[in-house]
């Protein structure tokens, strides 16, 4: 078993003497991120399950890892400037690990606390946004956690 | 209106570079069609990079230079999707040419890259019917715009607008407004009344400057007249909630009246791009919001603002130092409460939150009451519910906490104002009358009962300012689908035109959303009377042409004519009403079975009722209903297996006697047995009509004149059932699949009874 990642982030499985392209879906992304995680073929037809990180060879691990990054990225949220109600949907204007964002939410769609405390927003666009350390505008997300 | 999004709330360009655009025209000679925006790099990093397809080759560009990119021949176009990041790469063999990084921000732009660069690398012509601008801002905007109020109006716009529906009743609310004035000018007299009595009557008469009997006269008129008062009060108090009330419903009436009656002229594609529960909360909720605003809020706070401004003058006029004292900490005061309005604002959006919760364990507990049960489960349903209302109690302490804090303060400081006015006013009081700075009691107890009304206007203020928001934001989603304007152009549809029954597509293209075509170069032509059975797997586009039949979409380019007119000049209305359609999960409406029925012909015979239940196989089981024909159905009524609605249906488009019958898969729900019931009725209806069958069991289109086999947005295959057959093409693959496993379920159901037996 070998897995492989290209240059445009698609995983290769190594079966049946041949490379193959694969999609991994982790099975639990919020509640266990590092267990079990599913291999499955062009088809959506599962052909490796993958328990834990841990019973990956060293360098399987590295690549899947590395995979994991792009596959279940999330922009981390640092910091607050603005949050904004405007008729019907809720502005942010953030600063996140990988640069200034804008995004919006629903009114009725409330940032959620995940198990490991970290506060977890879906915006409009399905974009993902987590919190684990603001440096500023805490107060400004206070209101709307609960 | 899209510039403003882009540059207030999404900080992205709401377009290609002028300067990109410039260099593929000039430099590369080429048009844009389409663009797209990736905001990753391979970092992950937010960046901005742009992705051209031209009439003739595909660009990039950084946002300054430009680079065309070649793609070989037998390249494909991979896509990668992550929970945010994805990759769209164009490879050949083993080789990346090209890779590309984007949110799901970008993600419809780039799903309809794909399908154009696909569309492009198997040589195909690419068609794009709209501008490569409005395609990417409308792509961009859509999440955004379904959820928010696209009006752009200003705020105080809105509420002139708001106000203009105000205009037919004049009447009411002159009445209304006249009231609201006097009920504040009245409000001011007792108080004023009482100052006199102490002033001109108890005083003198404690100081032996009046006799009793006179005093006694001139204070009956005066308690008369403050008698008088407080019911002219309460009577304009009446004239104001009754006039204003009445008015806020009539406004009310009329905004929902006008918004459902423009809500069933607009076009499919408005319902399509919003969510059913909005529509309906803006012809619910949001009028009834108005209805508030106008019933209370505009009065209340010109109510408010009018006895302020009085209040302040009658003070300073009685006596300017005192009055002073007590009129500049009003703007203050009025300040903290709206800020403490705003606060509490949120916390009861926290409760409401916590609220939820609490009842989202309510609707799963109790109708999951049995598997509860019956997997002991109920302490731990117990548990959850009781941490959900602590945390919702919790929250509302919280709420308590902050308004029990704010209103003691805000009394305190009101009391605090009036002690200053104690302070000040004491030595006056006992100064010598006539001497410098004396005030007389008659005239300080005027002034205190002035100050106690000083309070509620304030606090009506603070409470009006979030009624506001809240009417303006509802008349913003009010207004916003009221200036929704049909995507039909209909200026030209004025034929009333009798169907025959001739059905011609003339190289129809069709796309939703501009860009992925659905239906792609349909030519076919029906005869009148022609029973033409549409075949293909799901999404090849068969719904989509009895959509364009019954005009609920103009086609992108291309022509249908019906009975050889251009179905763009029939009248819509009168057109439809000649087609009906049999849907597989067809709708009833709540009420009885009869108004169901004739819902398409109201005024249709008992008897030509009951010969439409008949003919749809349906009388038999409507007998065996209590109620009969009276038997009510839909929300709340008598509950209809999916095979006897379908019947309904039939008997409904049986009595609207259409020219041209669409049955779209309208057995593919039932079971056998309820199948031969329908395929029976059916058969009867489609006598004499034309008629355009969608089915996926290909037994059911046995009387079809002609099939068409619809793959991928474009007709396959075509010809009679033994044509097709011969021709062993898709038809005859769909053909022999079905025949197969209708002989595996065959044996199995045999193997069982051998088993048995």
């Amino acid at each position: 078993m070998l897995f492989k990642i290209a240059k445009n982030m698609e995983l290769y499985f190594f079966q049946n003497q041949s490379w193959a392209p694969v999609d991994l879906k982790p099975c639990f992304p919020n509640s266990f991120k590092d267990k079990y995680f599913s291999i499955r073929d062009k088809d959506g037809k599962e052909v490796y399950l993958i328990e834990s990180l841990a019973q990956l060879e060293e360098i399987n691990r590295k690549t899947i890892i590395e995979y994991l990054k792009f596959k279940t990225f999330r922009f981390e949220i640092v910091g607050i400037h603005r949050i904004e109600e405007d008729f019907g949907v809720r502005h942010f204007e953030v600063k996140t690990n990988k640069g200034d964002r804008n995004f919006q939410t629903n009114l009725d769609d409330w940032p959620t606390i995940q198990k490991d405390g970290s506060i977890l927003i879906d915006d409009l666009f399905g974009d993902q946004y987590c919190i684990y350390n603001l440096k500023f505008g805490q107060k400004l997300i206070s209101d709307y956690i609960s | 209106m899209e510039k403003l999004y882009f540059s207030k709330y999404l900080k992205q360009k709401d377009g290609l570079p002028t300067k990109v655009r410039q260099i593929i025209e000039i430099e590369f000679k080429d048009t844009v069609l389409f663009y797209a925006m990736a905001d990753l790099d391979e970092d992950l990093m937010i960046s901005e990079f742009w992705i051209i397809l031209g009439r003739e080759s595909m660009y990039t560009s950084n946002g300054s230079g430009v680079n065309k990119i070649y793609c070989k021949k037998g390249s494909k176009v991979v896509e990668q999707l992550g929970t945010v990041a994805n990759t769209l790469s164009i490879c050949h063999e083993k080789e990346i040419s090209v890779c590309f990084w984007y949110s799901q921000k970008q993600n419809v732009l780039f799903a309809q890259l794909k399908y154009l660069l696909e569309e492009r690398l198997k040589g195909s012509e690419v068609c794009i019917s709209s501008d490569a601008d409005s395609i990417y801002q409308q792509s961009i905007l859509k999440p955004l715009m379904k959820n928010q109020s696209s009006s752009d109006v200003k705020k105080n716009k809105v509420v002139w607008r708001l106000l203009g529906y105000l205009l037919p009743y004049k009447r009411e609310l002159i009445l209304g407004s006249l009231g609201a004035i006097c009920t504040t000018i009245v409000s001011l007299l007792p108080a004023y009344i009482s100052g006199r009595l102490i002033d001109d009557i108890i005083k003198p008469v404690q100081d032996g400057n009046l006799g009793a009997n006179e005093a006694l006269q001139i204070g009956w008129v005066l308690i008369i007249g403050l008698t008088v008062t407080y019911f002219l009060k309460e009577f304009f108090i009446w004239v104001r909630l009754k006039k204003m009330s009445i008015l806020g419903e009539k406004v009310a009436r009329d905004l929902r009246t006008e918004l459902f009656n423009h809500i069933q002229r607009l076009d499919m594609s408005f319902f399509a791009n919003k969510q059913t529960g909005s529509i309906i909360s803006r012809v619910s909720s949001d009028t009834d919001r108005i209805w508030d605003f106008v019933a209370f809020g505009i009065v209340e706070v010109s109510i408010s603002l009018i006895t302020l401004t009085s209040l302040a003058l009658v003070l300073i006029s009685l006596d300017m130092q005192l009055g002073l004292i007590m009129t500049i900490p009003v703007p203050l005061m009025i300040f903290s409460i709206f800020k403490h309005g705003q606060r509490m604002q949120k916390m009861f959006l926290r409760c409401w939150r916590k609220w939820a919760e609490l009842t989202g364990v309510l609707s799963d507990a109790i109708p999951g009451i049995q598997v509860v049960k019956s997997f002991n489960q109920e302490d731990r349903e117990i548990k959850r519910f009781g941490e959900k209302n602590e945390a919702t109690v919790e929250e509302f302490n919280n709420v308590h906490e902050a308004w029990t804090s704010f209103w003691p303060l805000l009394m305190a400081s009101i009391h605090i104002v009036m002690i200053s006015v104690w302070v000040v006013a004491m030595p006056r009081l006992v100064g010598t009358p006539g001497g410098l700075g004396y005030i007389s009691a008659g005239t300080f107890v005027s002034f205190m009962l002035y100050m106690t009304m000083f309070s509620q206007p304030i606090e009506v203020i603070g409470q009006m300012a979030r009624m506001l928001n809240r009417a303006t934001s509802s008349a913003y989603r009010i207004f916003e689908i009221l200036d929704t304007k049909s995507a039909m152009d209909e200026s030209t549809s004025v034929e009333h035109h009798k169907l025959e029954g001739e059905i011609e597509f003339k190289n129809v293209i069709f796309s939703y959303d501009g860009v992925r075509n659905v239906l792609k170069g349909i030519n076919f032509s029906i005869k009148k009377g022609e029973m033409i059975g549409l075949v293909g797997p799901s999404g090849s586009g068969k719904s989509t042409i009895t959509k364009l039949i019954n005009r609920f979409y103009d086609v992108s380019s291309g022509n249908i004519l019906i009975d050889g007119k251009e179905l763009k000049n029939l009248e819509v209305g009168f057109l439809r009403k000649q087609i009906a359609v049999v849907h597989q999960d067809p709708y009833l409406f709540h009420g009885s079975l009869i108004d169901n029925i004739r819902y398409g012909n109201e005024k249709a015979d008992l008897i030509e009722v009951i010969n439409a239940a008949k003919i749809a196989n349906a009388h038999e089981f409507i007998m065996g209903f209590k109620d009969a024909y009276d038997t009510v159905v839909g929300e709340r009524g008598q509950t209809l297996s999916g095979g006897e609605r379908q019947r309904i249906s039939i008997a409904r488009a049986i009595l609207n006697n259409p020219k041209l019958l669409i049955l779209d898969e309208a057995t593919s729900a039932v079971d056998t047995e309820t199948e031969r019931k329908i395929q029976d009725s059916l058969d009867k209806l489609i006598e004499g009509r034309t008629v355009i069958a969608i089915a996926h069991r290909l037994s059911t289109l046995r009387k079809a004149n002609r099939i068409f086999v619809i793959k991928a947005g474009e007709i396959a295959e075509e010809g009679t059932h033994h044509e097709l057959m011969e021709t062993k093409g898709e038809y005859r693959k769909l053909q022999d699949m079905q025949t197969e496993m209708f002989n595996l379920m065959h044996g199995k159901e045999e193997k069982g009874v051998t088993d048995v037996v």
